[in-house]
């Protein structure tokens, strides 16, 4: 199952490149200027700079993810050899943000509010990144910074404990690869990479904007994991460097 | 309008930030300008960006940095066991006057201690630690003769020097020792003069002895440091 999903991503990573490498070799480039005045019409976004960014220039966000995932693979292999910082245990578990007494019992009600509320709010954002502004990446990082805040009322080792019943990780290794997958559909069905291959829906409605709104979550789930793994890292080795 | 009003706070809490000394105070601050940028993309016309900014420049790097000054840097204090100022106690560990002023300023810095004890004085003079603060109840007359000017002294309680009959000088907290260990009887030692406690804080610590420094100012003459000098001074 671990070995499948990096396969698969890398298969249709190479078949992506390929693909993209022959569209830009074609003598007629898909170069269009007047894209803002139709840009309602041909992706069926209301939020034009998510219309922009996830269809006439989803090149650069591709690369924009594989950069953000050799990111956080980086901090994770380089941040995974070095010692763990051991948290002294003193008065109470919680004290990761310098917790002082009597502050512990507010602090630990409130993470837990703000952990849910950032959760909601981050899906919200990444589920209508076609309708108003927000998008995957801003979703994700909310999500993320929300786990985080979850640390000031639990372990760091149980928020890790839960999070992998999620079986987060497994799913990012599969979007590695259902993210380029979407172009080779894209591809497959109408013969330009990315292309749309789902109803366009009507403007304004959460099924709207084809592909848009499933990037958009994809991106999401992704970063979510990115950022989490960056500050877990973080977090467990701080003060060894 | 908005956006040059924004733009404009933004400046004055980048300028505050740039003065304020407290690490907890600089990353709040650092979080309110990443705010207002926020908030001057906003009305710029660019709401995307401006979440962006306000997820990451805002929350994302508070939190990163909240939780990385837990431990900010250890300050390695060098000792010399003197009664009433830095000494182990039999039950309750390690405590004293300069114990209990060190772990304030470290817990104010948020730093972590830790501390080395030294053998005597003359070990701490003739080869001094290359990081630190060194601490035993110093009089600004010894450590301005031992140490070299580079060091800085920084003085936190008056005191008087008194003369032994034995041709020796001594201060109020070892002459109180003596007395309390019984190895002086019925001498009456001679006032000779005042001086003030230092502690020491070697060339490359400079700037966080004047930290102290500051540190000591502000809780000089409080309830808390009566109520100190009270239960370890007598």
């Amino acid at each position: 199952m671990k070995r499948i999903a990096p396969v698969l991503a890398l298969v249709s990573l190479s078949i992506l490149f390929i693909l993209i490498v022959r569209e830009m070799n074609m003598p007629e480039s898909t170069f269009r200027p007047d894209y803002v005045t139709h840009l309602l019409e041909e992706s069926g976004a209301l939020n034009s700079v998510t219309a922009i960014y996830l269809n006439y220039r989803v090149y650069d966000t591709l690369f924009e993810i594989t950069v953000f995932f050799i990111a956080a693979f980086g901090v994770s292999l380089f941040l995974g050899n070095l010692p763990i910082t051991h948290e002294e245990v003193e008065e109470n578990d919680a004290n990761l943000f310098l917790i002082q007494e009597g502050l512990s019992f507010r602090l630990r009600t409130a993470s837990n509010i703000i952990f849910l509320l950032a959760q909601l709010f981050g899906i919200y954002v990444m589920i209508t990144g076609h309708l108003g502004p927000g998008g995957g990446f801003v979703g994700g990082v909310i999500s993320g910074t929300g786990i985080l805040v979850l640390v000031g009322s639990k372990k760091l080792e149980e928020v890790r404990d839960d999070f992998q019943k999620l079986h987060i990780h497994t799913a990012e290794r599969f979007i590695i690869f259902a993210i380029p997958f979407i172009g080779i559909l894209g591809y497959l069905t109408t013969g330009t990479v990315y292309g749309r291959f789902l109803p366009l829906g009507e403007a304004g409605t959460i099924f709207s904007g084809a592909v848009i709104p499933i990037m958009n979550v994809l991106i999401g789930f992704k970063v979510l994991a990115g950022t989490w793994s960056i500050l877990y890292h973080f977090v467990q080795h701080r003060g060894s460097i | 309008m908005e956006s040059i009003v924004l733009w404009g706070l933004g400046f004055c809490t980048a300028f505050a930030l740039l003065l304020s000394k407290q690490l907890h105070s600089g990353i709040l601050l650092f979080g309110l300008f990443g705010l207002f940028v926020a908030g001057a993309y906003l009305f710029m016309g660019a709401p995307d960006v401006s979440f962006t900014s306000m997820a990451l420049g805002a929350a994302l790097t508070t939190f990163v940095y909240l939780v990385a000054i837990k431990k900010a840097g250890v300050l390695h204090i060098y000792y010399v066991p003197t009664d009433s100022m830095i000494f182990s106690h039999p039950t309750i560990g390690l405590t004293g006057f300069e114990y209990e002023l060190l772990r304030g300023f470290a817990a104010q810095q948020h730093l972590e201690l830790a501390f080395h004890e030294m053998d005597s004085y003359q070990d701490l003079a003739e080869k001094p630690p290359q990081t630190g603060v060194f601490a035993c109840g110093m009089t600004y007359e010894r450590a301005n003769r031992s140490f070299s000017k580079q060091h800085l002294l920084v003085s936190y309680l008056p005191t008087r020097i008194f003369l032994l009959p034995n041709g020796e000088q001594t201060d109020l907290v070892r002459l109180k020792s003596l007395l309390v260990r019984n190895k002086m009887k019925n001498v009456e030692p001679k006032p000779l003069g005042e001086d003030t406690y230092v502690f020491v804080f070697e060339p490359s610590s400079v700037d966080l002895g004047k930290n102290f420094d500051t540190y000591i100012k502000q809780v000089q003459n409080t309830d808390e440091w009566n109520a100190l000098v009270k239960r370890h001074l007598g």
